[in-house]
């Protein structure tokens, strides 16, 4: 759409043709339409409205701010607010018409232009908002004035905002914000200094900001307030102090203090303040016992893992901190699904055998989830002390990740030989997660008695062994395996002859009579994913007939099987093969054209340099820039191709 | 044989992908079909990823970005990473109290508008129908309100789903017993036939008013094409979707939205932020909202 019929959709009386028009205008960067659009924010359709909305923002620039800015003087709330938000988004385009509406007569308009100002971010904003913070005489642009400088958040402001710490409660309240973001240390003797001469309700805000800030200089000052505070403001200078001082928050307090700080912690955890609660935790978890152990666990039990995950976090560390007290092992074996579930998670991040032990006591009598997350974490944890526990759930359990944890204990991590048979039958488990984690189980164990099982599964009739079989000795030993892995090369089922090249591709790519006796009958194995493996076993082979081959395979039907013959001969750095790879260089299929392109960039040399050149006056921007990275790399490895 | 343990177990070593990677593949689904992954879901990708990277016999993450950027099947492959992207979990009669807005007025003053207008024609959009569950249980609501009467009415439902596996399943109408746990018995009684082993067909009376269509709500074009409506359900699509995403998206409901018609949004969604086009009518536990006129 042509810029007249732009216009002539946005002069059009009906709305939908409007709509349309202003979408059009956006979408063709239309700047010319600028001033109809800022127009029709005020138009009595929401959908008109909408579409300039999206496009005047879409527009942006300088141009969109000065249409803009009238109509924060409209009399339509609406459009009123509408021009706010689109300012406060494109607003940093051009900050000086908004620097000026600061001295406008209306305070309206004063308070409009602190607001937009804040959301440019500007910094050219904050000597101009601080002058308005200590100057303007009217208090809601102050206070407008200290919220924008805490949204920009530069230092640059904090000298005028502990200035205004003299200003009434209103103003107050949005400076001590504004600090707290802004986070100067410069601001801490001020906020100080400003505590004993505040309502309570200041000194609250004070003390959040001061433990935010986290400067260790207002901690002994919060200490020596704590004991004549109102009631109200204990449990924040709590939540202050151990936010600045983290774990080490006791060190600070005579032994005296010490028991009346405990006693404000437990009951600082039933505040209605999440953070206040958090506070506590990380207090009682310096101080330890009984009741802090049992308060935080009826805290971590409230708290909805999903949505607080951080609080729970939070939580769980202070219990583990605590150790092994009666609570938790109380808790541990509690009917309460919620309880026992944060006691099974402690005792689980402990590690410790003795809190490991009574995970296992009590899985038996858990529900599924509950059984998974045991089994998951002893089976990580654990030592040796544990296979009873897990040998009962290979006879009891039929839950399949139970079952996986088992195996992956038993098998896996500890390698215990006496229990192969106790995981054999898993190797026909009908879950394939469960068969797959039996059979890394039965391989991790090895030994003579797990090589003969196998032996005997590569030749049985069904596939399946046959797959785990091979699989089997490309994990354990191939060298002593090779004659039987290059007879299931001939094996009927493709993934067997896959997985069979696989593990024939790590060991044998020096032995040129086996990639004689190999690679004439695979190359034109029926199975692609064979062909693949086949290519990348040539890549790895250090024998020169392998290039031939490779070369052979640059024509195979499935391009996946070119694309890793062209990267194999990518690493052989031999120019005699750039003949062969050179035809691909027109191939429809694009990776095919950048990988001859990265392959001619490895291989190097004058005539792999001239082939790059060649093909600069292409018109695809991304094998341009593969093949100017190619060019680089030649030229870093190997200057004299220049000369 | 070919099985999934077969095409799994592999000699292979294991892929992850890097942040390069996770990048590239981020913007190509945000470009492709406006659905955002966070950072934090890059775990998830990797994983669904996964299976598709063993498939198709490739090395890393990298490879699959060109691959889905080629001629040469990137189309096909396209289909399967919506699959993979997608989640569909959905059951009949899901979030009841919006389904009762409708059931308890709502539908009947479109109906009384449209008599008004000497018309027997409505049109309903299902928009992320997903397995066909939300078009199926519109449907089922028409037949218990206007029982015989259904048939004096032209009322169509368009099903649209960005994956072409989820709409052959929702066009096949079959269902475990799990995506019925919160239909009322008497309903599965009268519209659907057991097929053993804990399965069950939708009824083909209702079926034959649902036309279930491939929809990429990314593609404004093709957005513009679909009938305009006087009703769309779009619940919990848009938790899919970035702001600028959202913002197009209602904005292209609006546009399809015949005046005065309503738009239902997932009960846990919102349009704050998001749109002002709308007039949000609020009832007990739903909100729905209304194009003005």
């Amino acid at each position: 759409m042509g810029i007249p019929e732009i216009f002539a959709y946005l002069e059009s009386n009906e709305p939908e043709l409007q709509r349309e028009g202003a979408f059009m205008a956006g979408e063709a960067m239309c700047r010319e339409a600028i001033p109809q659009l800022a127009r029709l924010l005020v138009s009595p359709n929401l959908g008109v409205q909408d579409a300039a909305d999206m496009s005047l923002r879409k527009l942006g620039g300088k141009e969109v701010v000065a249409a803009v800015i009238p109509l924060l003087r409209s009399e339509d709330a609406p459009a009123r607010n509408l021009s706010m938000d689109i300012l406060r988004q494109v607003g940093h385009h051009n900050v000086q018409p908004l620097i000026a509406l600061l001295k406008d007569e209306d305070p309206d308009i004063r308070i409009f232009a602190c607001d937009i100002l804040g959301a440019t971010r500007k910094l050219r904003a904050v000597h101009p908002l601080c002058d308005s913070l200590l100057h303007d005489p009217e208090v809601n642009v102050r206070y407008q004035a200290a919220v924008s400088l805490g949204e920009i958040g530069k230092s640059d402001a904090t000298e005028a905002l502990n200035e205004a710490l003299k200003d009434d409660d209103w103003v107050k309240f949005a400076v001590i914000e504004a600090l707290m973001k802004i986070r100067d240390d410069s601001s801490i003797v001020a906020l100080l200094g400003a505590l004993d001469k505040s309502s309570e309700l200041v000194a609250s805000i004070i003390i959040d900001a001061l433990g935010e800030i986290g400067h260790i200089k207002a901690v002994p000052v919060l200490i020596n307030y704590f004991t004549g505070a109102a009631p109200v403001l204990r449990n924040k200078i709590l939540k202050a102090v151990v936010n600045i001082m983290g774990t080490k928050t006791l060190t600070f307090l005579s032994d005296k203090d010490r028991v009346t700080f405990a006693s404000y912690l437990l009951s600082a955890v039933d505040d209605e303040d999440t953070a206040v609660q958090d506070a506590a935790i990380v207090g009682l978890s310096c101080i330890g016992g009984e009741a802090a152990s049992d308060k935080i666990l009826m805290l971590a039990a409230s708290i909805n893992q999903e949505q607080e995950p951080e609080r729970f976090q939070k939580a769980i560390n202070g219990l583990v901190a605590l150790g092994l007290t009666p609570a938790l092992l109380n808790s541990a074996g509690s009917d309460d699904e919620r309880l026992s579930k944060v006691a099974l998670t402690v005792l689980i991040h402990m590690g410790t055998p003795d809190a490991l032990q009574v995970c296992t006591k009590v899985f038996w009598h858990k529900d599924r989830d509950g059984q998974r997350d045991i089994a998951r974490g002893v089976g990580a944890l654990a030592g040796k002390e544990v296979k009873p526990f897990f040998l009962r759930i290979l006879r009891e359990s039929t839950d399949g990740s139970i079952l996986k944890s088992a195996l992956s204990f038993l098998g896996i991590r500890m390698q215990f030989v006496d229990v192969v048979e106790d995981i054999v039958p898993f190797l026909n488990h009908p879950f394939d997660d469960v068969k797959e984690v039996a059979l890394d189980a039965c391989i991790a164990i090895g030994g003579k008695s797990v090589e003969a099982l196998f032996n005997e599964m590569l030749h049985d009739p069904d596939p399946f062994k046959r797959t785990m079989a091979v699989y089997a000795f490309g994990k354990m030993d191939v060298r002593s395996h090779l004659a039987d892995l290059e007879d299931a090369l001939n094996d009927e089922v493709a993934d067997i002859r896959k997985i069979a090249m696989e593990a024939m591709a790590g060991v044998c790519g020096d032995n040129p009579d086996l990639l004689s006796r190999v690679v004439p009958r695979m190359i034109n194995d029926e199975s692609r994913e064979v062909r693949r493996s086949l290519v990348e076993f040539l890549g790895s082979s250090q024998c020169s007939d392998a290039v031939a081959y490779l070369i052979k395979a640059l024509s195979d039907a499935d391009d996946w099987v070119q694309i890793r013959a062209i990267e194999s001969l990518g690493t052989t750095g031999r120019c005699d093969v750039i003949p062969a790879l050179r035809p691909l260089l027109t191939s429809p299929n694009q990776l095919i054209r950048m990988k001859v392109v990265q392959a001619l960039g490895r291989i190097g040399g004058k005539e792999a340099f001239q082939e790059l050149l060649s093909i600069l006056d292409t018109q695809d921007m991304e094998l341009l820039e593969a093949a100017e990275q190619a060019l680089d790399l030649i030229q870093a490895d190997d200057g004299e191709v220049l000369e | 044989m070919t099985s999934s343990f077969t095409k799994s177990i592999t000699l292979r070593k294991q892929v992850t992908m890097d942040d390069v990677e996770f990048g590239h593949l981020r913007d190509f689904i945000y470009e492709k079909c406006g659905i955002y992954i966070p950072d934090n879901r890059k775990y998830l990708l990797e994983n669904r990823l996964l299976n598709r990277l063993r498939f198709l016999g490739l090395r890393t993450f990298g490879e699959y970005f060109y691959f889905l950027k080629s001629d040469q099947g990137g189309k096909t492959e396209l289909q399967a990473l919506f699959e993979v992207i997608t989640t569909n979990e959905t059951s009949f009669y899901r979030n009841p109290a919006q389904l009762k807005v409708l059931e308890n007025g709502l539908l009947k003053s479109v109906m009384d508008e449209q008599l008004k207008k000497g018309s027997r024609d409505i049109h309903i959009w299902s928009a992320g129908c997903s397995t066909g569950e939300e078009p199926y249980t519109l449907e089922i609501i028409l037949h218990e309100i206007l029982k015989a009467q259904r048939s004096l009415w032209n009322i169509t439902i368009m099903a649209g789903d960005l994956s072409e596996a989820v709409l052959a399943s929702a066009a096949r109408g079959e269902y475990t017993e799990y995506a019925l746990r919160t239909t009322p018995k008497a309903i599965i009684a009268r519209y659907f036939t057991p097929i053993g082993n804990g399965r069950y067909l939708i009824n083909p009376a209702i079926k034959k008013h649902i036309f279930f269509h491939q929809i990429n709500l990314n593609d404004r074009a093709q957005l513009r094409n679909i009938r305009r409506s006087h009703i769309i359900f779009c619940r919990n699509v848009l938790i899919y979707f970035d702001e600028a995403m959202k913002k197009r998206v209602i904005s292209s409901f609006y546009d399809n939205l015949l005046p005065g018609g309503y738009l239902f949004i997932g009960h846990s969604e919102s349009l704050h932020n998001i749109s002002r086009v709308f007039k949000p009518i609020h009832y007990p536990s739903a909100i729905v909202y209304r194009k003005e006129g």
